[in-house]
């Protein structure tokens, strides 16, 4: 603890106060910049030496506060808390987590810019198209979803903040539930089309594209062999 | 120290340290006041004053010193009183005490 300079441990004493209320951490912490403050920082070696680890000095703070939490063991005074901080362990699982969601966000953009034209390019040489029909179509089949998910969203919207609008401003309020109730209906509707397109159309263009793909492939070899 | 020095009397020393300072006094200072009569380590003499803050015996503020505010501590009416008590108490206590040892024959 001697190399632990005075800022890391206010900034670890801070970290391990955070459970407490508001008021209790600022008031510590004010006392311990003070007593740093006042010890000059040729005194800060001897201070820091004085006063123990952090958790040292938050534990003795929190012994106020949970004495229903910790239990009387022959060492003294103990809370299972002081032992390991959970949040470190938290904080490691949430970054792994966000890290694995970045990955397939990043995948997914990828596939989008990169790969998708190159697979368009080749749907839309496969069945005669051109590329820009292709991509008319791969918008209209993304839009539909987009506007689907949209209007059900903003339906839902309409509808909650149109029903307690009602009590404010009852006119006001029936307009917007009932553009609410219109934003769910194009909602259902898109719905059903989007299901015949996602769940029908697509897969049968795709399979045909595969096919194709297998095709030229099949070509493709049978051309080396000769 | 082989002797404990209980919540009591802890509580009692820390009021009598800051009451000496009639314009009250700051925590560095408090601590190394008591430390001339106790052993006491720094990590504990904080609780001590925030509890005898909460039990009115001790009232806080902020006064500015060298260009930052410093915590001060000052002793308040109801924690004279309980100094007093707490005085009272140690010098009957202590001179029973001392009584038994000034008896002892070796």
């Amino acid at each position: 603890m001697l190399s632990m300079k005075r800022d890391e441990f206010l900034s670890e004493l801070e970290r391990l106060l955070s459970g407490l209320p508001q008021q209790e951490q600022e008031e510590t912490m004010q006392y311990y910049r003070d007593y740093f403050d006042d010890a000059g920082p040729e005194h800060e070696t001897e201070a820091l030496r004085e006063l123990g680890s952090p958790r040292k000095v938050a534990a003795a703070v929190m012994v106020q506060f949970e004495e229903e939490d910790g239990e009387f063991t022959e060492k003294g005074f103990a809370n299972p808390r002081w032992e390991e901080p959970p949040k470190e362990v938290i904080v490691v699982e949430d970054r792994e987590e966000r890290q694995r969601k970045w990955i397939k966000i990043g995948i997914a953009a990828f596939f989008v810019l990169f790969i998708l034209p190159g697979i368009l390019r080749i749907i839309g040489k496969l069945f005669g198209f051109s590329l820009n029909f292709a991509l008319a179509v791969v918008v209209l089949l993304i839009g539909i979803g987009v506007c689907t998910v949209v209007s059900m969203i903003a339906g839902v919207a309409g509808v909650v903040v149109g029903f307690f609008l009602l009590f404010w401003m009852p006119m006001r309020g029936l307009m917007v539930l009932g553009l609410g109730f219109t934003l769910l209906g194009i909602g259902f509707l898109g719905n059903v089309l989007s299901m015949r397109f996602y769940g029908k159309w697509l897969p049968a263009l795709l399979h045909a594209a595969s096919e194709q793909v297998g095709k030229l492939s099949r070509k493709r070899r049978g051309g080396a062999e000769e | 120290m082989v002797f404990n020095t209980g919540a009591a009397l802890l509580d009692a020393i820390v009021l009598a340290v800051v009451s000496t300072e009639a314009e009250g006094t700051y925590g560095y200072k408090i601590t190394h006041d008591v430390r001339q009569a106790i052993a006491v380590s720094e990590s504990t003499l904080y609780p001590v004053l925030r509890r005898l803050q909460k039990e009115e015996c001790l009232e806080a503020y902020d006064r500015e010193f060298a260009g930052r505010n410093r915590r001060y501590y000052k002793i308040t009416d109801k924690g004279r009183a309980q100094l007093r008590l707490y005085r009272e108490e140690w010098i009957s206590y202590s001179s029973k005490i001392t009584r038994i040892f000034s008896e002892v024959k070796c």
